[in-house]
């Protein structure tokens, strides 16, 4: 595409068939909202988010690189969009001034604890520790993305995303009263 | 998919039925409601500037840039072989077809929303306009053992069994594989051979002639591959773009005597149809 004609489109980037994009649509769009939803976007806001880390990967698509495959890069994105929706929320709350209330860290009767009420649980404990970490938990824990994977997608050292997993288990081990066999 | 050091996740290691343990699973259980999946998805190619008229033909056009005159198959130029397979068998996963993708010639870009019919269609341009292929749901369902139900149904499949399959990535290619086995190829696909195909592809564009060469190779060298129909589609389409159409022709009649009911039939009647 000769940048001198594409007067419209000031810029470099590949113009998307939509079929492909279509494409790339279907296969990504369920673990992106899933995703965005484990790092702390707010429901309210996870549809607006997750259309926004599809406009991030249209423009970026000719920077997938070499031996990167497309869901890392497409997690890589949803890191940083997740992070200004929670941003956005914070800002928000705290106008309100309507912190969620805490919750008590012992554990109720296990039969009586929904799913619902575990993934509250959870993402609380979540939202209460560091993000670098969460982001870590989400990606291995939830995701299930390996460590190689994940510390390419959070852009840190191989060691450094291992001991972020490791203080973020123990801090969500802690969190809902668990005990867990080497931790 | 885990590597060889990695630790033992989290779910297997905390007690059954433990809150933390549920907790888990309903976030690997969350996920769209298809009402939401398929708002989000209105809303995701709206903003591509397409509507329904003009998705119809177009194209994945690469700026040359830095590249020089081997200006390449859009967003996959810089691609490795993996890419490339992530999304060919992501694309076969939806029970599309391989995306041999449609490249520009750089002196005749479309405009953003220009729809360009085959008609206007010059042959060094790959014939296949991705609107002319049915979609996913019309194409005939090839016996894909391990993969989701193609195309659209697979959005009205529940949140709760995507989000339980292992991640998407590796999912992509285990079931290109699993689709070749389930297609009676028993060899798994090397990575040499997947970056030999990679290459073929890419080279559509630019050179015709080279792609039509790199998948000849493959044909030799590979020639059990799984990916057979792949490296066919990217041949004829090369032909195509040759004007070799008498030779197109007859691999494509080829084809689909080895391959009747292949889910690529449909894209490769529109590559001939164009040329007519």
């Amino acid at each position: 595409m000769s940048s001198a004609t594409q007067s419209d489109k000031p810029r470099t980037h590949p113009a998307v068939a939509i079929g492909s994009f279509r494409e790339l649509f279907d296969a990504h769009a369920r673990f992106v909202w899933r995703s965005l939803l484990g790092l702390g976007v707010p429901e309210n806001d996870v549809a607006d988010a997750s259309q926004q880390v599809f406009v991030v990967l249209q423009g970026k698509l000719d920077q997938i690189d070499e031996g990167c495959r497309v869901s890392t890069f497409v997690y890589g994105i949803c890191l940083r969009v997740a992070s200004d929706f929670r941003r956005r929320a914070h800002v928000r709350r705290e106008r309100l001034c309507a912190m969620p209330p805490e919750r008590p860290t012992a554990a109720p009767q296990e039969s009586a604890v929904s799913h619902r009420e575990a993934l509250d649980r959870l993402r609380v404990a979540l939202d209460a520790i560091d993000t670098a970490q969460r982001e870590v938990f989400v990606l291995y824990e939830i995701e299930e993305l390996a460590m190689a994977e994940v510390a390419r997608a959070v852009g840190c050292p191989l060691q450094t995303a291992y001991s972020r997993l490791h203080a973020a288990r123990k801090s969500v081990v802690a969190a809902l009263g668990e005990h867990v066999e080497g931790e | 998919m885990s590597g060889t050091s990695d630790p033992m996740r989290l779910r297997g290691m905390v007690a059954r039925g433990s809150l933390l343990e549920r907790g888990l699973e309903a976030a690997q259980a969350s996920g769209p409601t298809d009402e939401q999946l398929q708002a989000l998805e209105r809303r995701v190619l709206a903003g591509l500037g397409a509507t329904a008229a003009t998705a119809a033909a177009l194209t994945m056009a690469k700026t040359a840039g830095t590249q020089g005159a081997g200006a390449a198959a859009g967003w996959l130029s810089a691609g490795s072989s993996k890419l490339l397979v992530a999304l060919v068998a992501t694309v076969a996963i939806g029970g599309g077809s391989v995306t041999v993708w449609r490249l520009a010639k750089r002196s005749a870009p479309p405009a953003r929303n220009s729809t360009l019919t085959p008609a206007t269609q010059k042959v060094v341009q790959a014939p296949l306009a991705l609107s002319e292929l049915a979609p996913p749901a019309e194409l005939s369902p090839a016996p894909m053992v391990a993969s989701p139900a193609a195309g659209r149904s697979r959005i009205s499949r529940p949140a709760q069994e995507q989000a339980l399959a292992p991640s998407p990535a590796t999912t992509t290619f285990r079931k290109a594989e699993a689709r070749a086995v389930s297609r009676g190829s028993v060899r798994e696909t090397s990575d040499e051979e997947l970056s030999l195909l990679a290459r073929a592809n890419r080279a559509l564009a630019s050179s015709p002639a080279l792609a039509l060469s790199l998948a000849d190779e493959h044909m030799r060298r590979f020639p059990a591959s799984g990916m057979d129909q792949e490296r066919e589609l990217i041949a004829i389409t090369a032909l195509v773009n040759l004007g070799r159409m008498g030779e197109a022709q007859r691999r494509a009649a080829a084809f689909t005597s080895a391959h009747p009911d292949s889910i690529y039939q449909r894209r490769i009647d529109n590559a001939l149809a164009v040329r007519r």
